[in-house]
């Protein structure tokens, strides 16, 4: 995750380049030269990706674009499919961690605090540019072996929101329960209604900051009553085999 | 260009199920559907342009059918209306979730900028079986069972949390065979969250 703390200085810029459909890795203050270095290696590496796909790229291609021999590159990124990994994750990761700062449990009201995140989120994640990050992250995950890396930085992600969640459930606005599965359960109503279009290519608008407000709304509104303090806690699969809570790797 | 007929469509058709059950979608090809049924490979392209719209036309269309027909047997007058979502469910989940419609599923994500292909699946399957799912509901607020709000977006709301712990970890390959206790035991979770967001309380 040094990605996400190398870059969480620009997160303004990101947030603005999102609104205008690009969004780049460059980050306008000073910066040292292995740095920058690597974020010209991310830049290029991200336009090539998402023009050739991942079989159509070469390290090889990735060194001409950035200028520097091979062996630099290998020295910030040690495979193509880590590189891969980082830089359709980058944006994503500075955007999350900037709008989990203001995930804040201490705030009064939770409720605002979690529609505002779900609407930040909506209009991220619906970004046409990030929609096809998420199409290309799918398509190659199988093929190229890098789904256990997307996912272990989807997780890391999830799990700032599941520490949101159990702070809540700690202080009793939220009935206690696992909070990664809390925190799956709020990510699933929270796409419900509108990313499948996208993903699928069916709808070509991009959805405006009402209609994803609106589906923020909702899907909140229906996750707090789902985890209100006084409904009864999941109970169990049939409890003589005692299952866990959530789908466990070695469960599965 | 010779005329196309159903006849021979069906038979690619066939041929390339049987294809593509035995050797998976990344090992065939289409020369080994051409094989199978015999004619010229520009006869082949001249009835599927490609291998995914043939895969599709093959593996999709199956889904698509037993999906809807389990969809169909949501009982709205059903007393438990938790036995029936988690039987709902179940059904459904473990044909979504099996090997062949993970990968048809993969394949239409992957391959929907390039072709129509996002677009016919999600009017031929996603958008009837919301539709089902949202009349079952929409019954079941009437009668009183559920409280009542907009039936279209419960059922995506539904259908999205029976899916909520499987999505994101099937489609990048972190799990790739479900055992069905962890395949029931996640549904009976979300429809247990579903209910406690749409029970009258």
């Amino acid at each position: 995750m040094n990605c996400t703390v190398q870059y969480l200085d620009f997160l303004s810029d990101v947030n603005k380049n999102v609104l205008l459909g690009t969004v780049s890795f460059r980050k306008p203050l000073k910066v040292s030269k292995s740095e920058s270095k690597r974020r010209a290696i991310l830049d290029n590496a991200y336009r090539l990706f998402r023009a050739q796909g991942f079989d159509g790229t070469s390290m090889a291609h990735i060194t001409s674009e950035v200028g520097g021999s091979k062996a630099t590159l290998y020295s910030h990124f040690p495979s193509k499919e880590e590189l891969f990994v980082e830089c359709m994750m980058a944006a994503l990761e500075n955007y999350m961690s900037d709008t989990l700062k203001h995930l804040d449990a201490s705030r009064a009201d939770p409720e605002a605090a979690l529609r505002s995140f779900g609407t930040s989120v909506l209009n991220f994640i619906c970004s046409p540019e990030q929609v096809e990050v998420r199409r290309l992250m799918i398509a190659e995950a199988a093929r190229s072996g890098t789904g256990k890396l997307f996912f272990d930085k989807i997780a890391a992600l999830r799990s700032q929101v599941s520490s949101f969640l159990a702070t809540c459930m700690a202080s009793g606005l939220l009935r206690r329960d696992d909070p990664d599965l809390a925190a799956d359960h709020l990510g699933a109503l929270l796409e419900a209604e509108i990313l499948e279009p996208l993903l699928l290519h069916v709808r070509e608008t991009v959805p405006d900051e009402e209609e994803t407000a609106l589906a923020a709304r909702r899907a909140v509104a229906a996750f707090l009553r789902a985890y209100a303090p006084a409904a009864p806690p999941i109970k169990l699969a049939a409890r003589s085999n005692a299952s866990p809570r959530r789908l466990s790797p070695h469960e599965l | 260009m010779k005329t196309k007929t159903e006849s021979k469509r069906q038979a690619i058709i066939q041929a390339a199920a049987e294809v593509f059950r035995e050797v998976g979608f990344d090992r065939a090809s289409m020369s080994d559907i051409r094989e199978r049924i015999g004619g010229s490979k520009a006869t082949l392209y001249n009835y599927f342009p490609s291998k995914e719209k043939l895969f599709f036309e093959v593996m999709h269309h199956a889904k698509e059918v037993e999906l809807e027909a389990i969809t169909s047997e949501l009982d709205a007058d059903a007393d438990d209306v938790k036995r029936e979502l988690v039987r709902f469910g179940q059904k459904f989940i473990s044909v979504l979730y099996s090997a062949d419609a993970i990968a048809v599923r993969r394949l239409t994500i992957a391959e929907s900028r390039h072709s129509d292909i996002g677009k016919l699946s999600f009017e031929q399957a996603t958008v009837p079986i919301e539709k089902q799912v949202a009349e079952f509901l929409r019954k079941v607020m009437k009668r009183g069972a559920l409280r009542t709000a907009d039936p279209k977006i419960a059922a995506m709301h539904l259908l999205s949390l029976l899916e909520s712990e499987l999505l994101q970890r099937v489609l990048l390959g972190v799990i790739d065979s479900l055992k069905p206790e962890a395949l029931n035991a996640a549904v009976r979770r979300a429809v247990e969250v579903f209910l406690f967001g749409y029970e009258l309380r």
